[in-house]
């Protein structure tokens, strides 16, 4: 014993103890969600790193949106753990499909500060979105809507038309689009300044919805859930296309 | 000649000690904003957020600073010692070489205010410098063509010139004309992939035309000198300068191949630039063979170390270069960091060494001492900058392939990034040695200059 | 081989005539096959984004949206070296816009972007699957998006520590531009460019915002390829 008492205790209990301590301070500052990193699955573990390597800038440690880079954006990210998703082609009130998500990944959201991942590897896109469940349990009760693109037929005949553009250019001031877009279509119409979300300038050639019309017809019939975007479900299908077309005529004006 | 007084009287020691020593002190600081750069590019920036010091605008000090502040220093010191002494003239006028040592001066520091305070620099590589300073660096190099090719023009009315003076003739000439169609031509006179063939045709003729015939001419001038002997063949000397003369300035166009350039252009610079290794062979055959029997001086006399290990670094960069100018290599190592390792082992470790070896071996003399202060600085300097420089070079190249094949394989870009910062913290590490190096190199300097008795050379028993 | 050591002969064969050919192979004869392709001024280039309905002018418009009291300070903002001086009417409008693209230009340059940015996408490489918008944007350099007045001198660039720009158009939002900006790794984790605060100010809500050099910078950098963002082929008209 003697002098070698400090020395031991030091050794036998004083240093697992700041071990200890240590452990506990490493797993208590992990980010707080619906399910514990350590409950994570393989998959949903390497969707953490893809997560924390590329999304963590803007949609937060957290995922609630609270990052760094939120204060800069008048368009804020979406906050995942109350698993509402705007870009989806899903009814309002469920949950997107897996295939919404990767659509998003790989086509961005043009327009708004979410740009396109396209060139990280199919895996881990695929993790990154099992990750992005775990932040909501809503995930594991529910089940995703169905999917409007199931029940589209590709583009109509008529669309892009000189008379569906007509039509659409009608049916874009009597439903009142032009309050929020503007009556050129520029997003900046009476009611846009006040809106908490700023509405898409329709004259701009690249769409966030998606490539193809099929993703903004998408837009028009399911909405934009959680923004002041509503669904044009009421309207018949071919008036909507008819509106489609008028957005075509907007995004090509002055090309070619 | 043969007399010191003569010697003496023909150069004039103290624009020779003052260009040395404003290069000197200029390539202290362009080594070190380049490692305050290099920290940037590992994350690591001690002055973020302050505008005049942005990592951007202190990159282009290093570039500039290094064209303009150290070697057109360094050089224009080293011509005013070597020129007179082997034409037997002395330079035009004492007092325009004052005043042109000023308006270097001035033009370099105006240039570090202009690029970092007021936010005016010109995007041309190697011309970084504002567009208005550029006819005034053009009407400098006038008078630097004027201050040397007096002497030259006398020397050569009285018969067959040196080969240094064929190198440093040409020079004279070209480089006004390269500064002038380097900055001029692409900001007023043209634009797009017309300026970009000027601008490519600029970096490598300021290369080319300028730092590589000055530093060729002042090395047929010193290792002949320092070895006691004549170079080996006077028919490769005059291979290798006119190979050089032709084919040099067409080589320009492979900086930017695969660009927007028509490619009759892009195919004649990359025949170009292989033809002209054979040149840049035939001039190391020169001097590999001039060194034959005399290898052993490489052991005790660091000048002529360095101006050996430089001619062997830049016959590699050279060697280097006549494969990666083809297409097929540029699909790969364009835009990566294989160019700057490149460039950094052809500036710093050839012609950077070389004029470290030249005004080593200058200096004493100049203050009228035998040797350096200390051998062990000397060659404690040379290790550190000829190993820092080679094992950056292989750090940057293989950092190129990486991330050259990286960008291909088509991964997020941030991975080029993460697989770069390896190679980058270890750039910034052999920065640190290249900087130690050159402060032991300028201590060394400072002591030689300063010292108060003579410094006489130690007798070798096995000195010749 | 005596008259070829004179100092005249030197100079005038490799200093004069060999300079002479190499500058007339290298640069005057790709100046002459390109000689039919017009120059266009900022103006030109400012109309042309009203005129055709770039994305960059809906970014353009929209950052007046957003930023009204920077963008009223921004058109009295005067910068002789960029050749900016006020403007008449203060609205998204052509001189407004050519007067963006001179002072972001200008501050692209002197902060060095050029550095670690080029703006050459090359045929090779998978350069074009990696640059622009897949469907959209994503196409080869041509010599004639280069000629204009903001690219001389030209603005390839030698070395690539972030990526291409020549295709940035579209590819974010103002948005995601502005908190790049400020501070890179916000929206970028991992990434070593420096932030840029000095192109920021706070506004009377104490929020940060862009101030006149930002608004300017962010419109050139939004302006880098937006000729080439046009409508995918799904859309074409009828």
């Amino acid at each position: 014993m003697g002098e070698n008492t400090t020395l031991r205790w030091l050794m036998f209990f004083f240093l697992p103890l700041l071990f200890v301590y240590g452990l506990m301070h490493v797993y208590s500052s992990k980010p707080a969600q619906a399910k514990k990193t350590k409950e994570l699955t393989a998959m949903e573990e390497q969707g953490r790193k893809v997560y924390n390597k590329y999304c963590v800038g803007c949609h937060g440690p957290n995922g609630d949106g609270n990052s760094m880079a939120a204060p800069f954006f008048k368009n804020k990210p979406p906050n995942f753990h109350t698993a509402i998703f705007r870009w989806k082609s899903t009814p309002e009130g469920t949950l997107p499909t897996d295939e919404d998500l990767m659509h998003i990944l790989n086509w961005g959201i043009p327009q708004t500060a979410m740009p396109s991942f396209h060139l990280v590897p199919e895996i881990q896109k695929k993790a990154v979105i099992a990750y992005i469940k775990t932040f909501s349990d809503r995930w594991e009760k529910e089940k995703p809507g169905e999917s409007i693109y199931k029940k589209l037929n590709g583009v109509p005949e008529y669309f892009g038309t000189q008379e569906s553009i007509n039509k659409g250019k009608e049916l874009y001031v009597m439903n009142g689009c032009n309050g929020c877009h503007g009556d050129t279509g520029k997003g900046d119409g009476a009611a846009a300044a006040s809106l908490p979300v700023p509405p898409t300038n329709l004259t701009y050639p690249v769409r966030a919805a998606g490539p193809k019309p099929e993703d903004t017809f998408r837009v028009l019939t399911v909405g934009l859930e959680g923004s002041p975007m509503p669904a044009f479900g009421y309207l018949s299908e071919e008036d909507r296309w008819h509106l489609v077309s008028y957005i075509a005529y907007l995004m090509n004006q002055g090309k070619k | 000649m043969s007399n010191t007084q003569d010697l003496q009287n023909l150069v004039n020691y103290g624009l020779v000690k003052a260009h040395i020593a404003m290069g000197l002190v200029f390539f202290i600081i362009v080594g070190l904003v380049g490692f305050l750069y290099s920290l940037q590019l590992d994350g690591i920036y001690p002055f973020p957020g302050i505008e005049f010091l942005s990592p951007g605008r202190v990159r282009m000090i290093h570039t500039a600073g290094a064209a303009y502040g150290f070697l057109v220093n360094m050089f224009a010191g080293l011509l005013y010692w070597a020129v007179p002494r082997f034409t037997g003239y002395r330079v035009l006028s004492d007092a325009l070489g004052w005043f042109m040592w000023i308006a270097l001066q001035a033009a370099v520091l105006i240039t570090v205010v202009a690029i970092l305070f007021l936010g005016q620099a010109d995007n041309v590589e190697w011309g970084e410098t504002p567009w208005w300073i550029d006819p005034i660096i053009v009407f400098w190099l006038l008078l630097h063509l004027v201050q040397f090719g007096a002497p030259l023009f006398k020397a050569s009315q009285r018969g067959p010139l040196y080969v240094s003076g064929w190198y440093i003739s040409a020079m004279l000439v070209w480089t006004p004309l390269v500064v002038f169609m380097g900055n001029m031509i692409p900001r007023f006179w043209s634009a797009g992939a017309g300026a970009g063939a000027v601008q490519s045709t600029f970096i490598h003729d300021l290369v080319g035309l300028y730092v590589t015939p000055v530093a060729w001419g002042l090395m047929y001038y010193f290792v002949p000198i320092i070895m006691k002997k004549p170079m080996w063949s006077h028919g490769l000397s005059l291979l290798g300068f006119w190979g050089l003369a032709f084919f040099y300035p067409m080589n320009g166009v492979h900086h930017f191949l695969w660009s927007p350039i028509p490619m009759f252009a892009q195919y004649s610079a990359v025949f170009a630039t292989v033809a002209i290794e054979f040149a840049v062979t035939s001039v190391l055959i020169n001097f590999m063979m001039t060194l034959r029997g005399s290898a052993e001086q490489l052991k005790y006399n660091v000048p002529l170390r360095y101006m050996y290990t430089g001619a062997i670094f830049y016959w590699i960069t050279c060697f280097q270069c006549a494969f990666h100018v083809t297409l097929t290599f540029q699909k790969v190592i364009h835009f990566t960091d294989w160019v700057t390792g490149h460039a950094h082992l052809i500036m710093f470790g050839t012609f950077g060494l070389w004029v470290l070896g030249m005004a080593e071996y200058v200096w004493p003399k100049l203050f009228g001492k035998e040797t350096m202060y200390s051998k062990g600085l000397s060659e404690g300097a040379y290790w550190l900058l000829m190993i820092g420089v080679l094992a950056m070079f292989f750090d940057l190249t293989a950092a190129g392939l990486v991330v050259g094949f990286d960008w291909i394989g088509l991964n997020p870009w941030i991975d080029s990034v993460n697989f770069s910062k390896p190679f980058w913290y270890f750039r910034s590490v052999l920065g640190i040695m290249m900087l130690t190096g050159l402060f032991m190199y300028a201590v060394n300097f400072w002591k030689t200059a300063t010292a108060g008795k003579g410094l006489s050379a130690e007798l070798r028993s096995d000195s010749v | 081989m005596g008259k070829m050591e004179r100092f005249s002969f030197v100079a005038l064969v490799a200093g004069v005539i060999f300079f002479l050919f190499a500058d007339f192979v290298s640069w005057a004869l790709p100046m002459f096959v390109l000689k039919d392709i017009p120059m266009k001024t900022k103006t030109d280039l400012a109309a042309e984004a009203k005129a055709k309905n770039y994305s960059a002018w809906a970014d353009f418009e929209k950052l007046a949206r957003y930023y009204p009291e920077q963008f009223k300070k921004f058109c009295d903002y005067e910068e002789k070296f960029a050749g900016a001086g006020k403007v008449s009417n203060c609205a998204p409008n052509e001189e407004t816009f050519a007067k963006a693209l001179a002072i972001g230009h200008r501050w692209y340059v002197a902060e060095g972007c050029w550095n670690c940015h080029s703006q050459d996408v090359r045929p090779v490489s998978n350069e074009t699957l990696r640059f622009g918008i897949p469907g959209v944007s994503n196409t080869v350099s041509y010599p004639s998006e280069y000629q204009n007045e903001l690219q001389a001198p030209v603005l390839w660039g030698t070395k690539r520590i972030g990526p291409d720009l020549i295709r940035e158009a579209a590819v974010h939002d103002i948005d995601w531009q502005v908190a790049h900006l400020y501070d890179p790794a916000s929206t970028s984790p991992g990434t070593n460019m420096p932030g840029y605060p000095w192109f920021f100010e706070k506004n009377k809500d104490g929020k940060l915002v862009p101030n006149e050099r930002g608004l300017a910078m962010l419109v050139y950098l939004q302006w880098l390829g937006t000729w080439e963002v046009k409508p995918t082929k799904e859309w074409a008209l009828k």
